[in-house]
């Protein structure tokens, strides 16, 4: 299968993903449900992943995200500044998933070949 | 736990210590947040470790080590720079290696094949060391003017530290060196080679004086070279220069690696002989650690050069 490589720029590559729990897509799929301070993010990304990231891996992806245009830091007068995804961040994202989609067909096509039983065999 | 609007000196935070102070003015306030949040006063060891480390890669990704956040101009001098700390480890493990490799020659059978390889050899380590040596004092004079417009702008206050624990370290070298050089002069070739356990400590002692000295020689123009401005085609130059470096030591490690599998075969009495020498192995401790280290170094250098040549690579493409 080829990988579609036209709509992830240089951008959004860096912020794919190699393992599940890559900091920086958990953060962006979190920030795709609303804007959240660093606290809050930790806590959804553990609610919905399974994840706990540490500090130092959480602030380390959110200088790389925002360096790179993915998220943009709003505006607070508190201490825990709250964090948005920008267009080009939910088109990574967007861009990741369906790549994420075509290797879970494959994966489910092959998977269905093997389970079936073979003519001749049963 | 502190109250989310209680003001805080996140710079002065000693759990952020390792991450580099822009970094801290811009995200500090809310790591430290988050900190207080999550963990209180009690930081797990993990959390600690994974601050040292998240501080150290933002110091590397902020120097223009790693990644890509960092202006091309910043990542090549940064390429260039672990070239020249490469290399001056590389110095340390080679000097160590021509102690080992003193008098070699003495060691050889006397038929002229046996010398040939081995001196050979050598001769490649030596005369490539001296042009590697040659090629870090020209990017040390091609730098000399942005140096002295560096020192006029008022930058001496950045580098005093360094220069201070240096010239220090100078001063107490030179005074041991006197020393050495002296009580050298009243001791026989024996005594002075394993004969006296007492100045073979005090040599260890003193070797360990100029390793220490031309490692602060070397932060030195490390944080100097990080603040000058340089032009581009003084970085081009540098650039150029380190990749040499780094292209010399690797000649000069196939030239050590030749010498010993040479020496080996005709002379392996003067691999065992030596005290740190197992009976019978080539495989001298002291020999192996200093081209361990060799290798090391190499391959940090190697590496530097690499990373310059593709951000010139991606300069040249802009």
């Amino acid at each position: 299968m080829k990988r579609s490589h036209s709509a992830a720029p240089d951008l959004a590559r860096s912020a794919h993903p190699r393992r599940s729990n890559d900091p920086p897509t958990l953060i962006l799929m979190s920030l795709a449900g609303g804007a959240r301070h660093g606290h809050a993010l930790l806590k959804d990304i553990e609610e919905f992943a399974g994840v706990k990231l540490g500090p130092g891996a959480l602030y380390g992806a959110i200088t790389r995200l925002e360096e790179r245009g993915l998220i943009e830091a709003l505006d607070s007068d508190d201490r825990r500044r709250p964090y948005r995804i920008t267009a080009a961040g939910s088109k990574a994202l967007a861009d990741y998933i369906v790549q994420m989609r075509e290797l879970v067909e494959v994966g489910q096509a092959r998977l269905k070949v093997v389970r079936s039983p073979r003519p001749g065999l049963a | 736990m502190q109250d989310s609007n209680e003001p805080h000196d996140a710079a002065g935070d000693r759990r952020l210590r390792w991450y580099p102070p822009a970094w801290r003015a811009r995200y500090g306030d809310e790591l430290v947040a988050l900190l207080d949040d999550e963990y209180q006063d009690r930081l797990p060891m993990l959390v600690r470790l994974g601050l040292v480390t998240g501080g150290l890669q933002q110091r590397a990704r902020q120097s223009g080590l790693t990644g890509d956040a960092a202006p091309a101009s910043d990542r090549a001098r940064a390429g260039a720079l672990v070239v020249l700390a490469a290399w001056s480890v590389f110095v340390i493990a080679g000097a160590s290696f021509a102690k080992f490799a003193e008098h070699f020659d003495e060691a050889l059978p006397h038929r002229s094949s046996a010398h040939r390889l081995p001196d050979l050899a050598f001769t490649v380590l030596q005369t490539v060391a001296g042009v590697a040596s040659f090629l870090v004092l020209t990017g040390a004079l091609l730098a000399a003017p942005a140096f002295v417009r560096f020192l006029r702008a008022g930058g001496w206050k950045s580098v005093r530290g360094h220069f201070l624990r240096a010239i220090a370290c100078t001063g107490v070298a030179a005074a041991a060196t006197g020393l050495i050089i002296v009580l050298a002069h009243n001791l026989t070739s024996h005594q002075r080679n394993g004969g006296l356990d007492w100045y073979g400590a005090m040599f260890l002692v003193w070797a360990a004086l100029i390793a220490d000295t031309l490692m602060l020689w070397t932060a030195v123009a490390v944080a100097t070279a990080r603040r000058m401005a340089l032009s581009t085609a003084v970085l081009a130059a540098e650039a150029a220069l380190a990749a040499a470096i780094a292209g010399a030591m690797v000649v000069m490690l196939g030239a050590t690696a030749v010498w010993w599998a040479e020496m080996a075969k005709v002379a392996p009495r003067f691999l065992m002989g030596s005290p740190g020498g197992a009976p019978g192995s080539s495989w001298d401790i002291w020999l192996v650690a200093s081209v361990v280290l060799m290798a090391i170094a190499m391959s940090t250098a190697v590496a530097g050069a690499v990373r310059e040549i593709r951000v010139w690579a991606q300069v040249r493409a802009a």
